[in-house]
């Protein structure tokens, strides 16, 4: 490889390392000047026609465009928000008092509405489904001492249990960083089983949960540490055969 | 519309409130396909009835579009029912809200905002620390973090969480920022934190000894 042709790569892959930059950190869009950049790629493919200059023009082209989507974004963005820079935002927070704050946001806020209580209807309907279920243990007629009843066999279950635990905790633990609910549930085995689990692993804060509410997706990861504080967010979730 | 039809409606409308009001053990709101799966294809129009008739009691029904299927996809849309007028300063004590945690989260947003929806945690905490302590600032991104106001991203950035989509004129809150002004806020101050009876008797003291020399 000539000198020029490793210089012209090294300036692009650097070209490139930028623009990807600006798109992974959320920088500024707007503190590269794209119009001398083009400028740059078209000197620089009018000069090397190597398949590897080719690419990576290709590639820095690429990125070029991606900076220039997130300029547009940016200038909607800021449109929208009025052109209100941050540093008078910031200005007017230090010069209120916490009342003043509140009194402006309360122009713009206007609260979920939701009830959190159940209806005597829907209390009547669980109870006439808690009726319907047939009587555990008489199903078939059995009459014999339930299996619990049998020394040791609680203790035997408790462990079971706990190795399973085990190994599915260890198994996200091994995946790292944020999974997808429903890839890891289908991943092996019974997946009502594993979302039983999974479920005391959440409870216990062993399993740290995001939902992206507007997507609907959930995401789980082994938490790395467990929190003291009970978890009292509640999540339903159905799986079927 | 007759008499049947008005019958029906009035039925949809309470299906459709109770779907979106008693969403149970889930997150708020509920999403346009089950809104059609239970009322059917025309529930935009039932919706809009619904709307009609909440803005009687001081409600509205708000959509927000799915950001990845566009304003138009009201399947995919999620469905809400907010307060239509602003509150009070003296409602959110007896709501039992935080003064000091709202304005750190009307700072955070109002900052958030105005710089695209996202910022390092760090820059913001420093901002915050202006006016409190830092572990009070940090119990409270925490606190409305899992309360969907803000989200947390694993590279230390924090932006706006979907219930602020929901719930927070973004426009509103700008142009509520961009009229502060210390000499308001010195105004505002005296007249929230002297009460009703305290500002009332101040303001007429300073009418009568500005009427006397006249």
């Amino acid at each position: 490889m000539s000198r020029g042709v490793r210089v012209t790569r090294e300036e692009l892959l650097r070209m490139i390392a930028i623009l990807s930059e600006i798109e992974s950190s959320r920088l500024d869009p707007f503190s590269v000047d794209v119009s001398n950049l083009l400028s740059r790629l078209r000197e620089i493919i009018e000069r090397e026609r190597d398949v590897e200059t080719i690419v990576l023009d290709a590639e820095t082209l690429y990125r070029v465009s991606v900076v220039l989507g997130l300029q547009q974004r940016w200038i909607r963005d800021r449109a929208s928000s009025l052109f209100i820079d941050a540093g008078m935002v910031y200005t007017k927070i230090i010069a209120s008092d916490p009342k003043s704050l509140v009194t402006a946001f309360l122009q713009a806020w206007r609260p979920i509405v939701r009830l959190e209580q159940i209806s005597v209807d829907l209390l009547l309907k669980g109870y006439q489904h808690f009726i319907s279920r047939p009587t555990r243990g008489l199903v078939k007629g059995e009459a014999g001492p339930l299996a619990l009843s049998r020394p040791g066999a609680y203790e035997a279950i408790e462990s079971q249990i706990s190795s399973e635990l085990g190994a599915l905790l260890a198994e996200l633990s091994s995946m790292g960083g944020w999974v997808k609910y429903w890839d890891f549930i289908k991943a092996g085995g019974d997946r009502r089983a594993r979302a039983y689990l999974l479920s005391y692993l959440i409870s216990r804060g062993e399993v740290d949960v995001r939902i992206n509410t507007l997507s609907g997706e959930i995401w789980i990861r082994a938490a790395e540490r467990v929190l003291d504080e009970p978890r009292t967010v509640s999540l339903a979730l159905t799986v079927g055969d | 519309m007759s008499g049947e039809e008005l019958g029906k409606l009035e039925k949809k409308m309470a299906q459709a409130v109770a779907l979106i009001l008693a969403s149970g053990h889930r997150l708020p709101g509920v999403r346009g396909w089950e809104l059609r799966r239970r009322l059917g294809k025309n529930f935009p129009k039932i919706l809009n009835s619904l709307d009609s008739r909440l803005k009687q009691i001081g409600l509205r029904v708000k959509t927000v579009p799915d950001p990845e299927a566009g304003p138009k996809d009201l399947d995919r849309a999620r469905f809400y029912i907010v307060l239509q007028d602003p509150l009070m300063l003296s409602d959110i004590q007896t709501l039992g809200y935080s003064l000091d945690e709202l304005a750190i989260l009307s700072a955070t947003l109002a900052y958030l905002l105005a710089k695209n929806s996202s910022a390092p945690e760090k820059e913001l905490v420093e901002m915050l620390e202006t006016k409190y302590p830092r572990w009070r600032v940090e119990a409270a991104i925490e606190r409305l973090t899992r309360r969907g106001y803000l989200n947390r991203a694993e590279d230390g950035v924090i932006s706006i969480g979907w219930r602020t989509l929901v719930e927070v004129d973004k426009q509103e809150l700008l142009k509520a920022f961009a009229s502060l002004s210390p000499a308001e806020t010195l105004e505002g101050d005296v007249g929230v934190s002297e009460g009703g009876g305290g500002g009332a008797v101040d303001a007429k003291e300073q009418g009568d000894s500005s009427q006397g020399p006249t």
